[in-house]
């Protein structure tokens, strides 16, 4: 936390506007949008598009939940593959949600919200990082410690910003 | 969606209105096309929402991945680079329009108009830059597409279904019309046949068709009505013919009858004209007594004659109702003796009767079969010539059947002539023979006496010589029994026993 602030305040002295534009967002539009804006669910809720969280660390693999085996937590919905991956998230939440709330990771590198394919995932440092699609993924790749480094720091700051507030 | 302008089915099939499958398929095309353009409806409303959602998702990864491609580009200016990736995205046909501009709002590359940012299907995503330490908002790109692409495809799908369902209903009516006629049309056409040949010709044909449903069911049921109609009609055509014949014959009885009548009426009228006007003189009296005797010949004749019809009309009348009880047959056949010992006969006729041997009896009305035995007595006497011989005899064959069978020593009776004797009057005879021959109604009588115990009359000419009438009785007259107690004196003697039979006369309470 102490490091996220610390970038916070240099992102403000390189970009004031974007600083200032970040903050009003914050306090005007957050209880606007209701729902947490730091994670990245569908309509209903549903995160990860209703992928197993788990399975990407237990069999690195994107595999689809079922609606049957659910766990709520932090306000959104997860489907599990099956009962076990179930209490292994509910154990650990914090270690199995994907990271930057399921945004896509190069998006959040440029400060941009935009969907996460939970079929484009890579993990790195056991940290699920998804991405927009593969076009994208290759070029986080190519610069994969200095894209995460940058991200890492934008990421604080966008977080409580809703997407569309991002691109007006 | 699309809607057919007309069923391809009547093309393929021209079907004569008047069947089934016609009247079938008039009914099930336009229906099943109704419910198949609702369901292409439902189909292709739910197919374009989805065809819309799917190109939003598409659109807002497009125009998020392009963004992020153009970043650099952007932020060092680099129009080719620019232009290169507009190119690259505007590749997508579902791709309509597409702006990169800067922060200024100036386009830097544009394909198509710059669209209005609220307007369906479009966005505007920030172009952002990620410099060494943060990002900066180097420009905007909005991109918009259009649903022209998608809807043609789905109306391409659309009308692939439709055509795809246009088929299946094709093919379904024409295995609908098949399946009809072999199963409905096919029998129903048979039976209509059926049904005309016989209004026209009058012809009952049977119908060939076998099956388990309904349709065979009603064929079957068909088959069996025709049956039963034809057998009913010839039933109705044979008793009609009977009653004609009997109607026929009735004529031809009472024609007869005054023919019968006739004859002595004629000799009685014409032999007392000449007794009366003493046509040969007054001194011829012994000529006149021989007259006087052939007029009480010809009387006596008549009157037989008319008692004979009477008896007869009575029995055909069903006046006389008989009364069965159990009689033993030595009571019977000594009456019939008794009756015919007083009858007329020619010189040295004997009269035998043949007892059984065991004590039968019959369970039949005495009376009559005393008057029907006596009959055939009568007859048979009457025509065997002199020193002939006329037998009775009483058996009860190994089937149960009782006969009595009087068998005579006289002229056999020519085949033909068999079936005419018992018909009432129906036998032409010489005058000189009717003396012999009695009335011509004693057989016929007989046989309705007979036929009043169930029994028939028969008869034949045995290879022995003469002739013999049988009265057969059905087996269930017969009552056997074993005991033979009161009639122990009659078997004994075979001959004639006057006091016998007036001993069983007396016993049966009868007229002697």
């Amino acid at each position: 936390m102490h490091r996220s602030q610390r970038k916070t305040r240099q992102n403000s002295g390189v970009a004031p506007f974007i600083a200032a534009f970040v903050f009003a967002a914050l306090f005007c539009c957050a209880q606007a949008f209701g729902a947490s804006p730091d994670l990245n669910l569908d309509q209903n809720g549903l995160a990860l598009r209703g992928y197993d969280p788990v399975s990407y660390f237990t069999d690195n693999r994107a595999t689809p939940g079922k609606p049957g085996i659910a766990a709520k937590h932090g306000g959104a919905t997860y489907y599990f593959a099956d009962e076990n991956n179930r209490e292994e998230f509910l154990r650990e939440p914090r270690l199995y949600g994907p990271h930057y709330g399921g945004f896509c990771a190069y998006g959040v590198a440029v400060g941009q919200k935009f969907d996460g394919d939970p079929e484009v995932f890579m993990i790195v440092d056991g940290k699920l990082y998804l991405q927009l699609d593969r076009a994208t993924q290759t070029l986080w790749k190519a610069e994969l410690d200095k894209n995460i480094a940058i991200a890492d720091r934008t990421w604080p700051v966008i977080k409580p910003v809703p997407a569309a507030v991002l691109n007006e | 969606m699309s809607n057919p302008p007309s069923d391809p089915d009547w093309t393929v099939h021209p079907i004569r209105l008047t069947s089934i499958s016609a009247r079938y398929l008039t009914r099930f095309v336009p229906i099943i096309l109704a419910v198949f353009t609702v369901l292409i409806s439902i189909y292709g409303t739910i197919a374009y929402r989805e065809a819309l959602s799917s190109l939003e998702s598409k659109l807002d990864t497009l125009v998020s991945r392009q963004s992020l491609l153009m970043g650099e580009a952007v932020a060092e200016g680099r129009n080719d680079r620019i232009g290169l990736l507009v190119a690259q995205t505007i590749a997508d046909r579902d791709v309509a329009t597409i702006a990169v501009l800067d922060n200024s709002g100036a386009a830097l590359n544009q394909y198509g108009d710059l669209p209005d940012q609220n307007a369906p299907l479009t966005r505007a995503v920030a172009i952002n830059y990620m410099g060494e330490n943060s990002y900066k908002r180097v420009g905007t790109l909005v991109i918009s597409m259009s649903e022209g692409p998608a809807v043609d495809r789905l109306t391409y799908t659309l009308f692939c279904i439709a055509l795809l369902g246009l088929a299946l209903l094709a093919a379904a009516s024409v295995a609908a019309h098949l399946v009809l006629r072999t199963t409905v049309s096919q029998p129903l056409d048979k039976m209509l046949t059926a049904i005309r040949i016989q209004r026209e010709s009058g012809a009952r044909i049977p119908i060939d068709w076998d099956s388990e449903d309904q349709i065979g069911q009603v064929v079957s049921a068909y088959n069996a009505l025709q049956l039963r109609q034809t057998k009913t009609e010839s039933d109705l055509t044979r008793l009609r013919v009977k009653a004609e014949r009997a109607h026929q014959s009735k004529s031809d009885f009472v024609g007869r009858v005054i023919d019968e009548l006739r004859t002595p009426l004629n000799s009685i009228v014409g032999f007392s004209e000449i007794v009366s006007s003493q046509r040969f003189g007054p001194d011829t009296i012994h000529r006149y007594l021989s007259y006087a005797g052939n007029i009480n010949q010809a009387a006596r004749h008549l009157l037989y004659l008319i008692e004979n019809i009477l008896d007869l009309t009575q029995l055909e009348g069903g006046e006389v109702e008989p009364v069965f009880a159990p009689v033993k047959v030595e009571m019977l056949l000594r009456r019939a003796e008794n009756t015919a010992s007083s009858l007329s006969r020619n010189k040295g006729v004997r009269l035998t009767v043949n007892r059984p041997t065991l004590g039968y009896a019959l369970n039949v009305d005495a009376e009559l079969i005393g008057t029907l035995l006596g009959k055939l007595l009568e007859n048979a006497l009457r025509k065997t010539p002199e020193d002939g011989k006329v037998e009775l005899t009483f058996a009860v064959s190994p089937g149960g059947t009782a006969s009595f069978t009087v068998h005579d020593s006289g002229k056999m009776i020519p085949e033909a002539e068999i079936e005419r004797l018992l018909i009432p009057l129906a036998m032409s005879r010489e005058i000189d023979e009717r003396r012999y021959h009695g009335t011509g109604l004693g057989l016929p009588i007989c046989k309705i006496l007979a036929e009043m115990h169930g029994g028939t009359l028969e008869i034949s000419n045995p290879p022995t010589g003469g002739s013999a009438v049988s009265l057969l009785l059905p087996p269930s007259r017969v009552t056997e029994t074993p005991e033979t107690g009161p009639s122990t004196g009659g078997d004994i003697q075979p001959g004639t026993n006057h006091r016998a039979t007036r001993a069983s006369v007396q016993y049966l309470h009868g007229p002697a």
